[in-house]
């Protein structure tokens, strides 16, 4: 890891007027959700969101603007700027994510919601931040391949397209004919189709010991790819 | 005095003058000449079509100096360099000229790490290219800076020191004062989305510069410069010669190859097709125009030798109307060899 890379992907994040600006609108559904029953049900996915906004541009907009060229022309080898990178990005989601349990817990005591219902909250928090590190890893081998934002094209494409297949394999299960009735017999179809969807593209939950294995298998595959993948690429200069 | 018509051959005492089609080699080295040559003991004059293909003896990689040998690299089956051989010597500025798409842009690339060469070797002081070691005395100028739009020049420059490996305690002090250097410190807390081409181009020097280099790879830095940035970065070129490093300089203008480069590579169809030695080391060239217009050069290894050569050049007949440094003319090169 190294500390220049993280402390200059984060101070570029805090010196954006668009990240800051995201920050407060945390804070504030933050405090509007303190008002529901269910504790952490708003912030999440916006932490979640916030994760692909940021992790798109970790190595792909570099390599089309030129910025890359000088990267790797420093003593520093590629998979510890790659992971530096994401240690950074990370920083900075994980600091959103604060804000936004910190803003529900401030308005929940402010209501005189006591007792605090920690155990949904922290685990909220605790999803929040696996899944987001989930994101981040498959943008990051996506972007460790391609140029410009195309990681984040092709991952909200493949997500939506698992979403389709899923509903198109449900329809034809429930109508029973032909290929339904095939999935019908065989329901490992579908649920592999789910699986896999679960696994790429983990939703914001409740932490579970299982589910949190499983990401950070998920996420080790990712980044020892992307840093396979980068520490091979090759790096013509010049901007697109 | 002996002459010889068909490949002319005078000669006066040690001196020899050989006209026409004329090929001489010695330790290593291959001179070849269309029009003229003469030789006094260690001193020679040549002149005419004048074609070195390789200036010295061919250096081993594991020698100081940047070396590449035979580097092939192809783009979807289409040879762009097709074998080529570079050695840039410590304290050495090397021009790397030659019609687009000659593969001046794709060797810089491969000698820098960012394309793996199909074929050949590269060592820096008998290193890889990409040993930390080695970049951590590598500077690079791109033709053109590319770099988030918030962040600001001392931010830019301070963020490439650090991972070039300026030590905490000193790179603010450094940072200012290369940017002062650069003439960008009024302009240092701008972000750099605000700057011009030359200011971009002057941050990019900043940062390859800062770290003191052995390595020096600059691609066009003087694109979109100022006179003033021209005359500064002649002048940056000039000392990064002084401190033993080795410059590698790719560039079309002419004009500046020649005003900082010791010697120059001429690259066409992915070759290095000419070679040619600008300012020499180890010996004085001058240049003598004798009367008819003919020029030709003479060698020596110090000013009495050059005088001596030139007085015998006067006693056995030649006219000479003037001696002056010798600067080879880039600009007929090029055209000679586009």
């Amino acid at each position: 890891m190294n500390g220049t890379v993280v402390a200059e992907t984060m101070r570029r994040h805090f010196s954006s007027i668009g990240f800051i600006a995201y920050l407060i609108l945390l804070g504030l559904i933050g405090l509007f959700a303190s008002g529901f029953a269910t504790p952490g049900s708003m912030w999440p996915s916006l932490v979640a969101l916030l994760s692909i906004i940021t992790g798109s541009a970790i190595v792909g907009p570099e390599f089309s603007t030129g910025a890359l060229q000088l990267i790797v022309s420093k003593p520093i080898r590629r998979s510890v700027y790659l992971l530096s990178r994401v240690t950074g990005v990370f920083a900075c989601v994980a600091i959103a994510s604060a804000v936004g349990l910190g803003a529900e817990t401030a308005g929940r005591l402010l209501r005189g919601d006591v007792p605090l219902p920690w155990p949904r909250m922290t685990s909220m928090f605790g999803g929040a931040l696996a899944a987001s590190l989930l994101v981040i890893a498959m943008l990051t081998f996506l972007g460790s391949l391609t140029r410009s934002y195309f990681n984040a094209a092709i991952y909200l494409g493949t997500e939506a397209a698992m979403s389709a297949v899923q509903a198109v394999v449900g329809m034809l299960r429930i109508r029973g004919e032909g290929f339904g009735a095939y999935l019908a017999q065989h329901p490992g179809v579908e649920r592999g189709l789910a699986t896999v969807d679960d696994v790429l593209f983990a939703s914001v939950r409740e932490l579970t010991v299982p589910w949190l294995v499983r990401v950070a298998v998920t996420v080790a595959v990712a980044l020892a790819l992307a840093c396979a993948a980068f520490e091979r690429r090759e790096v013509p200069y010049g901007a697109d | 005095m002996r002459v010889q018509s068909g490949g002319m051959h005078v000669q006066v005492g040690g001196m020899r003058v050989q006209v026409s089609g004329m090929h001489v080699q010695a330790a290593g080295m291959h001179v070849q000449a269309g029009d003229m040559h003469v030789q006094a003991g260690n001193m020679r004059v040549q002149a005419g079509d004048m074609r070195v293909h390789a200036d010295r003896m061919p250096a081993n990689m594991s020698d100081r100096g940047v070396h590449a040998r035979g580097v092939r690299k192809s783009f979807d089956r289409r040879s762009v360099l097709a074998g080529v051989d570079l050695d840039i010597l410590p304290g050495e500025v090397v021009g790397l000229i030659g019609p687009n798409g000659a593969g001046k842009t794709t060797l810089m690339s491969c000698l820098l790490g960012f394309l793996h060469a199909d074929g050949g070797k590269i060592a820096f002081d008998g290193r890889r290219s990409d040993d930390l070691g080695v970049r951590a005395r590598t500077g690079f100028v791109p033709e053109r800076v590319g770099v988030g739009r918030r962040i600001s020049g001392w931010h830019f420059v301070r963020y490439m020191a650090r991972l070039a490996g300026v030590p905490r305690a000193e790179v603010d002090r450094r940072v200012t004062a290369m940017l002062e250097r650069l003439e960008l410190a009024g302009a240092a807390d701008r972000p750099m989305s605000q700057y011009s081409r030359g200011m971009l181009q002057r941050a990019a020097i900043c940062q390859a510069l800062i770290h003191e280099p052995d390595y020096l790879f600059l691609d066009e830095p003087s694109s979109g410069l100022d006179p003033n940035g021209v005359l500064l970065v002649r002048d940056l070129i000039a000392e990064q010669k002084r401190r033993g490093a080795m410059v590698l300089l790719n560039s079309h203008q002419l004009s500046e190859v020649e005003k900082v480069c010791d010697r120059v590579l001429f690259l066409r169809g992915g070759v290095v097709a000419r070679a040619e030695t600008l300012r020499h080391t180890d010996r004085i060239v001058m240049a003598v125009r004798l009367l008819g217009g003919k020029v030709v050069t003479v060698e020596g290894r110090d000013d009495a030798e050059i005088a001596a050569a030139i007085r015998r050049l006067i006693e056995s007949g030649t006219d000479v109307v003037e001696v002056r440094p010798y600067v080879a003319d880039l600009e007929s090169i090029f055209r000679g060899n586009a």
